[in-house]
């Protein structure tokens, strides 16, 4: 044969174009570090390489190994007047044979998270850019905080969700785009935890039981748009191996209280870190990848 | 410092924070509110540009450490303003930089050092800087202040400075030889000193004197957002200076003027990261028009070449990866917003840019009848897509046709100095887009009266001061032509040893005599010439042609009237002589018989194919190329057997084309708004040249229907044809699974669920199970694609499967014969093997399984 073929890879089709939302420390930037910094992946992973496609990427990039293997603590991400000057993360994601070698690119803005703070304070005039950027992404990707499960909390979520739903609803229909075709990803973050680990594969009842005003909202919002919707459950820091263990160690520091930093680098696995986005791209729910990813 | 006090007034701001709460006794932030607030007075709008547009932003992540302040200091136009940094924590226990900002505007008609003034202000105040405090505690504190002439500074002039210079000054700035200079400052004094922030201001009052850099500087900072808008960066720690030196890809040395001058002092209202964002995405073709107008937006503001900043602007990871198409629409677009951009990762000076439009190997030069690879186009289109705003506002005009006439004088210039990139300029400026067309005879006009305006001595300039080197080499020329022909009272311009060695050796007596009267004056013109009469610029053309060869040939006298002569246009009596400068000899067609007869006669008597090859490479030339606008004729198979054979690169342009066609399963197909951008870009698709090559042996796949197709229409007749219901059975079924039934020309209900189905899966409104135009249009391209996809897979097999020419041309029938077969499927028809097979091709190498 003169022209030998390549091994085939299924390249899916597109780019995801997300936009993060949650509120203050609900941990995004240390999720988005977490994915991008995964350059280096266990062998039975199902992720075969994680590769940054510009600048922005690659200085993140840096910046997450020095978040996850220092234990430096991320800072909150700046409320910018304007979204368009942050930056925007593109990386492109290899699976291995197991899901046909499949590849595919996101790009992703992490935004403030006092940008929550507006919503549920309804000051949607102080971040209408913000929310035209929401607006003409392909999806949305929101981070909830699952440790403190107080009423408030759940007040508060349910707020700024509903202010969310209805401002961007107005918005997208301005753009012809249509409700039932945006996807939203519901990602409770920091899910090694106690008080959540239990729950990860029970994420209905963890919500029902413990966020009960948040998941009528959601329900309503999904009902209403027809959109797909999911849930799930990550952890940036992970479990360490084998035992499944939570991967942070509680640190204090001399001039503050105390900080959470990854424990064990060596052993570190994060937990469903691209089930929401591989189902944000795909439509696919992968329950293999909504577990250790190795 | 000045022997009367004067005084200037100072201003502040700060990072806005929200109120702040206390926590175990200590202020600490509860999240970010404004950048700009807590202000004295109305921060100009040059400032508040510059800190919407990061440029004093340091990293969160890094903020100076405990205690320590951190200084960013920097002039705009009469402003002067000086930045103090400071560590916080936030009720999360997370970093964060406190700024204060302190400004003055310099009175008019001083000569004050306004950095100098706000620092040594700052020293004599204690200092100050952010601090954590209740929003109404901050405001009292300043309106006190205001009372208590607390913003009156002492003005400072830039000597005052002088006192600061001592060994470690004189020893920093040895070290300096381009800017920005990055440093550290660290607290090892034991072995070497470091300079305080009162010295690092002093050397830069040295570069702003000797080098003309803009005050700019830092001190014990942590990683700034742009570095490569400072002068002198002095980070705190040896971490942060590799930081700082990492990210900054723009440096200019000492003695070479800074490449972007006025960059520092305007403030664009389009982000970098947008433009980025935007250029990017053009040459990756996705949402072409949202981003051109993004940049068409900014180019009305701002002119591309002197105030985008294009050190950030190249993205050296996405250079590491692109496709060829990319990168073809990314230098091809980066051209016309920046013909000078030279940089270690990319280069879109034009001659680089036309360089970058040849085919890449000798290999494909010898089989490609195109002067240009495939990926050309791509790039041309995008600058069409320019051009046309271009045409329809004029702000767009004024940024864009100076660079364009700069491009255009490049390519002439170097064509004038060397032919080998003849056949792509000529590309260019013929083949390419009636843009450019246009833009090189009006260049070709402006040049032609500066010419005459030149002859007619209606401007002051000398050759060398214009700005247009191809010109200024013209006039050189001209003048030399003058000079000589008064001093030696000669009619014709005198013989001029030609730039390019390959005219001098053709012409080796050209020069040979002064008293010659025949000569060939500047040969070296001679393709220009040839260019502006294949742009139908004919008087252009003529006069080139008299510099070039001293004479005009016939035919051109007829096509111009009216030439207004620079040089006396003599005109030959014979049309002129054919001459394919730059040109490899094509394969004649001809030639084509007698090889393939070679080839067979040398099969006959045992020759190996290979040997075949090595004799015949030179005069093998294809006959088809993916940017090839005809498609080959059948009778040509032969050629493009060989061609395909022996390049190989070809099966590659096959997969290529195969990754390009977007699959029925693709997701963007199932949104309305994506799917319309599908349909609406699909031209660039289809228009390939090896797309319509390839689609020319599908069955036709008509793209409207009269009416809609419901499941009472049984057997009609007048919509859709038998083996068109085949088509789209077959499509339903194979592609997308979900049509069950059996695949015949029979309209039934299960082929109406199964496009109910579509029409649900695609979100097409009315989901009725009724064909119409609406989803017919949809599903009509799908199956165009499929098909094309099929037949290319199998054309790959066929070549790589054939051992010989006699085997590739009865397959390569046998597929095309599949176009017209009605009574089954193409997809089947592409699964049978002809019978004269001899071994049946491998099931994973019979490559027409279904896309999805």
């Amino acid at each position: 044969m003169l022209s030998p073929f390549q091994q085939k890879q299924e390249e899916l089709s597109g780019s995801t174009e997300f936009r993060m939302i949650g509120p203050r420390s609900s941990g995004k930037t240390a999720y988005l570090a977490a994915l991008a910094y995964r350059s280096q992946v266990r062998i039975d992973s199902p992720i075969e390489s994680i590769t940054a496609k510009n600048d922005d990427t690659k200085k993140f990039i840096e910046l997450a190994e020095n978040i996850l293997k220092t234990g430096l603590e991320v800072a909150g991400t700046y409320r910018s007047n304007n979204p368009e000057s942050l930056p925007e993360y593109e990386i492109k994601i290899k699976m291995n044979a197991k899901f046909n070698n499949q590849e595919f690119d996101i790009t992703c803005k992490d935004f403030s998270g006092e940008i929550f703070t507006e919503l549920q304070n309804r000051n949607l005039k102080e971040i209408e850019p913000y929310l035209e950027e929401y607006a003409e992404a392909s999806g949305l990707f929101i981070m909830l905080e699952g440790t403190l499960p107080t009423q408030e909390q759940d007040i508060n979520y349910a707020q700024g969700l509903a202010s969310l739903q209805s401002a961007l609803s107005s918005r997208l229909l301005k753009k012809n785009k249509s409700l039932s075709n945006y996807p939203i990803a519901i990602v409770w973050s920091k899910a090694e935890q106690p008080g959540m680990w239990n729950y990860r594969y029970r994420i209905s009842k963890f919500m029902n039981k413990k966020y009960y005003q948040t998941e009528q909202i959601l329900s309503r919002w999904k009902k209403e748009w027809k959109c797909p919707m999911n849930y799930f459950f990550c952890s940036a820091f992970g479990v360490k191996y084998p035992d499944a263990t939570p991967n942070v160690k509680v640190e204090k520091r001399p001039d503050r209280v105390t900080v959470g930093v990854i424990d064990r680098t060596d052993l570190w696995i994060p937990f469903g870190l691209i089930a929401p986005i591989y189902w944000l791209h795909t439509g696919k729910d992968e329950p293999q990848l909504r577990d250790l990813e190795g | 410092m000045i022997g009367q006090r004067q005084t200037v007034n100072i201003e502040e701001f700060s990072r806005k924070l929200l109120e702040p709460e206390k926590v175990k006794g200590k202020w600490v932030s509860t999240g970010f509110s404004k950048e700009i607030g807590l202000k004295t007075k109305q921060v100009p709008e040059i400032i508040e540009n510059a800190v919407y547009n990061n440029l004093f932003r340091l990293n969160d992540n890094y903020p100076p450490a405990e205690g320590e302040i951190g200084l960013i200091a920097r002039e705009f136009e009469q402003y002067a303003i000086l930045v103090v940094t400071n560590r916080l924590i936030d009720n999360r226990n997370r970093p964060l930089i406190g700024y204060r900002y302190f400004w003055l505007e310099n009175p008019q008609n001083t000569d004050i050092d306004g950095v100098g003034t706000l620092l040594q202000w700052w020293i004599n105040q204690n200092k100050p800087c952010f601090e954590l405090k209740p929003h109404q505690q901050i405001e009292e504190t300043q309106n006190y202040n205001k009372n208590q002439d607390y913003y009156q500074a002492e003005i400072y002039q830039s000597d005052s400075f002088n006192v600061y210079y001592d060994n470690t000054v004189e020893n920093i700035s040895k070290e300096i030889e381009k800017t920005p200079h990055i440093f550290r400052i660290t607290e090892d004094a034991e072995k070497n000193k470091f300079p305080t922030y009162l010295q690092v201001h002093f050397l830069a009052l040295h570069l702003q004197k000797e080098h003309k850099r803009t005050i700019a500087w830092t001190w014990n900072i942590g990683c700034l957002e742009h570095p490569n808008q400072y002068t002198l960066i002095g980070c705190e720690n040896q971490k942060y200076f590799k930081w700082n030196q990492k990210y900054n890809n723009v440096t200019t040395p000492l003695g070479q003027e800074i490449s972007l001058p006025e960059n520092q002092k305007s403030v664009r209202k389009t982000y970098t990261n947008t433009l980025k964002t935007a250029i990017h995405r053009i040459a990756e073709n996705r949402e072409t028009n949202k981003y051109l107008g993004i940049l068409i937006d900014e180019l009305k503001d701002s002119d591309s070449v002197r105030h985008w900043e294009w050190g950030k602007l190249i993205d050296e990871t996405w250079l590491e990866n692109p496709n060829k198409s990319e990168i073809s629409r990314y230098k091809s677009l980066v051209l016309l917003l920046n013909p000078n951009l030279k940089t270690d990762q990319i280069d879109t000076t034009p001659v680089s840019w036309i360089e970058s439009l040849k085919p890449s190997s000798d290999l494909q030069k010898k089989n490609q009848m195109s002067p240009v690879n495939q990926y050309a186009e791509n790039g041309i289109k995008v600058q069409d897509q320019l051009f046309k705003y271009s045409d329809q506002d004029s702000k767009i005009k004024e940024q864009l046709v100076p660079r364009i006439n700069q491009i255009i004088s490049e390519l002439l210039l170097n064509l004038s100095k060397s032919q080998d990139n003849y056949q792509v300029i000529e590309w260019l400026f013929v083949n390419s887009s009636e843009f450019w067309k246009d833009y090189l005879v009006n260049y070709g006009n402006d040049l032609f009266k500066n010419l005459k305006n030149y002859q007619q001595k209606d401007t002051d300039k000398e050759p060398e001061e214009i700005q247009d080197k191809f010109l200024s080499e013209i006039m050189e020329d001209l003048s030399q032509y003058s000079e000589d022909r008064e001093e030696k009272g000669q009619t014709n311009p005198p013989a001029k040893q030609s730039k390019n060695p390959l005219n001098n050796k053709s012409q080796p007596d050209s020069q040979s005599s002064s008293d010659q009267k025949e000569t060939i004056k500047y040969p070296n013109y001679q393709p220009i010439a040839e260019i502006f009469e294949k742009t139908k610029a004919y008087s252009l053309s003529a006069f080139f042609y008299q510099l070039s060869i001293g004479e005009v040939p016939s035919c051109l006298k007829k096509k111009c009237t009216n030439i207004d002569e620079i040089i006396r246009l003599k005109y030959s009596k014979k049309d002129k002589k054919e001459t394919k400068i730059g040109q490899n000899t094509l394969p004649n067609l001809k030639n084509i018989g007698l090889i393939a007869s070679g080839i067979i006669i040398g099969l006959l008597i045992g020759i190996p194919m290979q040997g075949l090859f090595k004799i015949y490479d030179k005069i093998l030339y294809s006959l088809i190329s993916p940017n090839q606008s005809e498609i080959i004729p059948s009778t040509h198979e032969l050629s493009l057997y060989f061609y395909l054979l022996k390049s190989g690169y070809l099966t590659k342009d096959l997969d290529d084309l195969i990754k390009k066609i977007p699959r029925s399963s693709d997701e963007n197909y199932k949104n309305e708004t994506s799917r319309n951008e599908i349909i609406n870009n699909r031209e660039e698709l289809t228009s390939l040249p090896l797309y319509k090559f390839i689609e020319e042996f599908t069955p036709p796949v008509n793209p409207e229907i009269s009416r809609s197709y419901t499941t009472d229409d049984i057997k009609p007749e007048t919509l859709l044809t038998s083996s068109e219901i085949k088509q789209v059975k077959d499509f339903l079924k194979g592609s997308l699974g979900i049509y069950k039934g059996e695949i015949n020309d029979t309209w039934d209900q299960k082929t109406s669920d199964a496009i109910k189905k579509f029409q649900d899966v695609y979100k097409i409104t009315p989901d009725d199970g009724n064909l119409g135009q609406d989803t017919w249009s949809i599903i009509s391209i799908m199956i165009q694609d499929r098909q094309v996809i099929q037949a290319a897979q199998k054309l790959k097999s066929i070549i790589e499967q054939s051992k010989n020419y006699e085997e590739f041309k009865t397959k390569f029938n046998k597929l095309k014969g599949c176009k017209d077969i009605k009574e089954q499927v193409y997809s089947d028809c592409l699964k049978e093997e002809p019978k004269k097979q001899e071994k049946e091709p491998q099931e994973d190498e019979t490559t027409t399984t279904d896309d999805a």
